[in-house]
C-alpha cells in the first residue's frame, strides 16, 4: 500500500483578489519506509502539501491517495477515523497536551485511533524514543527536546503508514535536534511507516533518503 | 476522559466558579429556607392536630388579617352544634413587648391553657402561663429582646414574668407571645371576647358538614378546616415573599449559567491550540464537545454540592447562635435548584460549544 500519493493536485487559498496558488500541479509518491523531505522557502506550499496529505485541506484539483484512501471519497466521519488510524503527525512546536502527561498525550493517539492494548503500545513506544523514564511529567516539566520526542512517540504509537512532520527540529538545539531527528526517522523505519518531513534544517537532510524543492507551490526535484 | 482532563482550565478560573455558583446556591437556598421556615411555623401552630375547626367572624381569614371579634355566647353555640366535642376561645392582639430599652411588636394569643388548643407547638424552655401576670415568649423575640425564663417584661404597658419559650412560632416578621385569655382581654378591653373559636370534632365526624352548620346556625361566622385555615395563613404570610423568591431564583439561576458559560467560554478560548490538535489527530467535534458539556456539569455540580453543604451549615449555625431567620429546605429543594442550575448551565455551555465549528485542525500546524 502507497503510503502517499498526490496527482496533479493543486490548491487555492484564499479568495477573489486575495487568492494565491498554493499548489499547483503537484505530483507524488512517497514509498513505505522513505524520509521524504520537503523543502522550500517560506510560503512555497509545504505546510499546504501536509495538511492536503492528511485530508485537513481539500484540494480544487487533483486526487489524493493517502494510507490507501482516495481522500476525495470518504465522509468527514471516515476521512477523521483514517487519519486518526494511519496517520501520524509531529508539530513544530511539539504542540502536546498541557493538562496531560507525557504518557497521556502519547495514548491519547492510540484511543483515538482505537489500539486495544493502548497501554503496553504506549510504554513500548516512549520507551523506543528514551522518554518512558520520564512519562509521567507534564509537557511544562520537559525540555523541548523531550517534548518533541514524545510528539515522535505520538505520532507512531498507533503504527501509522504515514507520518507528516512540520519543521520538527526548527526550535531544538543542535544536540536535541539531532536527537529528534534520529528518533523520528529510526522508529518509522522501524516500524515502516514513511515520513513526509517539511523543513528548513539542514541537519533534517542526514536522515533523509529523498528530497524534493517546493517553490510557490511547484514541486521540483 | 482524557479529552476531558485534556481541556481542564488554567490557574483559578474553575475554583472561583465553583465557588461562585456555591454562594448563588447558598443565597437561594436561604431566600427558599426562609420561605420555608415561615412554612413550617404555620404549619405547626395553624395545623396542630388538637383543632379540627377554626371558627372566626365573616371576613377574617387567617392570623394576622382578623376584621372583629366573635360575640360572647359564641361558645355555648357553636359547642352544642352535632359532632363539636369541645370547644376553646382563642384571643388574639398585637402586643407591645418591652424590656429595658428593647421593644417588639408580636402577635399576642392568648389560649386556654387547660386544653392546650391554640398553644404552641413545643417548648424550648419553661412552660405554658397559667395566670395573668405570665407570658411565653417566642424563642426569637425572647432572643432579640435579651430575655430568657424568670425575667420581668412589659406587655401593653402591663408588667409579666417570662414562664416560657415557644419554638416554632417565628413568621420571621412576626413572633408570638402567649398569654391567657383573660389577660389579653383586660389589656384591650375585650374581657370575656374571643377572636378565634378552636374547635375539636368527634371522632370520625365531617369537618366540612360541620363547619357549613356552625355557618348556618351562627350568623356572620365563618368555620374554616385546619388544612384551608393554614393555607389560608401560608398563602397571607408568602404572598409578598414568593415572586421576591422566584424572581432570586431564576436570577440566581440565570447567574450560575452566565459564570459556567464564561468559564467554558473561556476553555474554548484559551484551549484553542490544544482542541486544533486533538481535531488534527482525528478527534471527533463532539468527543471535545462532550468533553466540554462535562466541563460545565461538573463545575455546576461542584458549586451545588458546596453551596447546599454551606446551606445546611448556616441553617444549623444560625439556629445555634442567631435563630432570627428560621430556615427549612428539603431535599426537594436542592434537588430542584440543583436540575434547575444543571439545565441552565448546559444550555449556556452549549452556546460556548458552536464556537467549536471555527476551529480548523490547520491551527495545530501554525501554533
Amino acid at each position: 500500500m502507497t503510503p502517499l500519493s498526490m496527482i496533479l493536485v493543486s490548491k487555492t487559498r484564499g479568495t477573489g483578489a486575495r487568492a494565491t496558488p498554493a499548489l499547483q500541479g503537484v505530483d507524488l509518491d512517497v514509498s513505505p519506509g522513505e524520509v521524504l523531505l520537503l523543502t522550500g522557502p517560506s510560503g512555497s506550499g509545504k505546510t499546504t502539501l501536509l495538511g492536503v496529505a492528511a485530508g485537513l485541506l481539500s484540494v480544487d484539483s487533483g486526487r489524493v491517495l493517502a494510507a490507501g484512501a482516495d481522500l476525495a471519497t470518504l465522509s468527514a466521519a471516515a476521512l477523521r477515523s483514517h487519519r486518526a488510524r494511519t496517520i501520524g503527525f509531529v508539530f513544530q512546536h511539539a504542540n502536546l497536551l498541557e493538562g496531560l502527561t507525557a504518557r497521556e498525550n502519547v495514548a491519547m493517539a492510540a484511543v483515538l485511533a482505537g489500539l486495544k492494548d493502548v497501554d503496553q503500545a504506549v510504554d513500548a513506544t516512549l520507551d523506543a524514543v528514551g522518554m518512558l523514564a520520564l512519562a509521567d511529567r507534564r509537557p511544562s516539566e520537559l525540555s523541548g527536546g523531550q517534548e518533541q520526542r514524545v510528539a515522535v512517540a505520538r505520532a507512531l504509537v498507533h503504527r501509522p503508514l504515514l507520518v507528516l512532520a512540520d519543521e520538527p527540529t526548527a526550535s531544538l538545539d543542535s544536540a536535541s535536534g539531532a536527537a529528534v531527528a534520529h528518533a523520528l526517522t529510526e522508529l518509522a523505519s522501524r516500524r515502516g511507516a514513511a515520513v513526509v518531513v517539511a523543513t528548513h534544517d539542514p541537519r533534517m537532510t542526514r536522515v533523509a533518503t529523498r528530497q524534493v524543492h517546493l517553490v510557490d507551490g511547484r514541486l521540483s526535484p | 476522559m482524557l479529552a476531558f482532563k485534556a481541556l481542564r482550565g488554567r490557574g483559578l478560573r474553575a475554583p472561583v466558579a465553583v465557588l461562585g455558583v456555591a454562594v448563588i446556591c447558598v443565597l437561594v437556598l436561604v431566600l427558599r429556607g426562609a420561605g420555608g421556615g415561615v412554612d413550617d411555623a404555620i404549619e405547626g401552630y395553624a395545623g396542630q392536630p388538637a383543632v379540627d375547626l377554626w371558627v372566626m367572624p365573616v371576613g377574617t381569614e387567617s392570623l394576622l388579617r382578623a376584621t372583629a371579634l366573635l360575640p360572647e355566647d359564641i361558645s355555648a353555640r357553636v359547642a352544642s352544634v352535632d359532632g363539636v366535642a369541645s370547644v376553646a376561645p382563642l384571643a388574639r392582639a398585637f402586643s407591645r413587648v418591652e424590656h429595658g430599652d428593647t421593644h417588639l411588636a408580636m402577635l399576642g394569643l392568648g389560649y386556654d391553657v387547660a386544653s392546650g388548643m391554640g398553644g404552641p407547638k413545643a417548648w424550648a424552655a419553661g412552660r405554658a402561663p397559667s395566670r395573668a401576670g405570665e407570658v411565653a415568649l417566642d424563642r426569637v423575640g425572647a432572643w432579640r429582646l435579651g430575655v430568657g425564663v424568670g425575667d420581668e417584661v412589659l406587655v401593653n404597658g402591663t408588667s409579666a414574668e417570662v414562664v416560657g419559650l415557644s419554638v416554632g412560632t417565628n413568621l420571621l416578621v412576626n413572633q408570638f407571645v402567649f398569654q391567657t385569655p383573660d389577660a389579653i382581654g383586660a389589656q384591650n378591653g375585650t374581657a370575656g371576647r374571643a377572636s378565634y373559636l378552636l374547635v375539636a370534632l368527634e371522632r370520625g365526624v365531617s369537618a366540612r358538614r360541620v363547619a357549613d352548620a356552625i355557618e348556618a346556625y351562627v350568623p356572620a361566622t365563618r368555620a374554616w378546616t385546619r388544612e384551608d385555615f393554614t393555607a389560608n395563613n401560608q398563602h397571607e404570610a408568602a404572598e409578598g415573599f414568593r415572586p421576591i423568591l422566584a424572581l432570586s431564583f431564576g436570577l440566581g439561576a440565570a447567574t450560575s449559567a452566565i459564570l459556567v458559560a464564561l468559564i467554558v467560554h473561556g476553555l474554548v478560548e484559551d484551549r484553542r491550540a490544544d482542541m486544533a490538535v486533538l481535531l488534527a489527530l482525528g478527534a471527533s467535534s463532539w468527543r471535545i464537545a462532550l468533553a466540554l458539556l462535562l466541563h460545565g456539569v461538573v463545575l455546576v455540580t461542584s458549586g451545588c454540592v458546596l453551596g447546599v453543604a454551606a446551606a445546611y451549615a448556616l441553617a444549623w449555625g444560625l439556629d445555634r447562635w442567631v435563630p432570627v431567620i428560621p430556615l427549612s429546605f428539603s431535599g426537594q429543594d436542592t434537588v430542584g435548584m440543583f436540575a434547575v442550575f444543571l439545565i441552565a448551565s448546559v444550555l449556556a455551555t452549549a452556546v460556548s460549544v458552536l464556537r467549536l465549528r471555527q476551529i480548523d485542525p490547520m491551527e495545530a500546524f501554525r501554533s
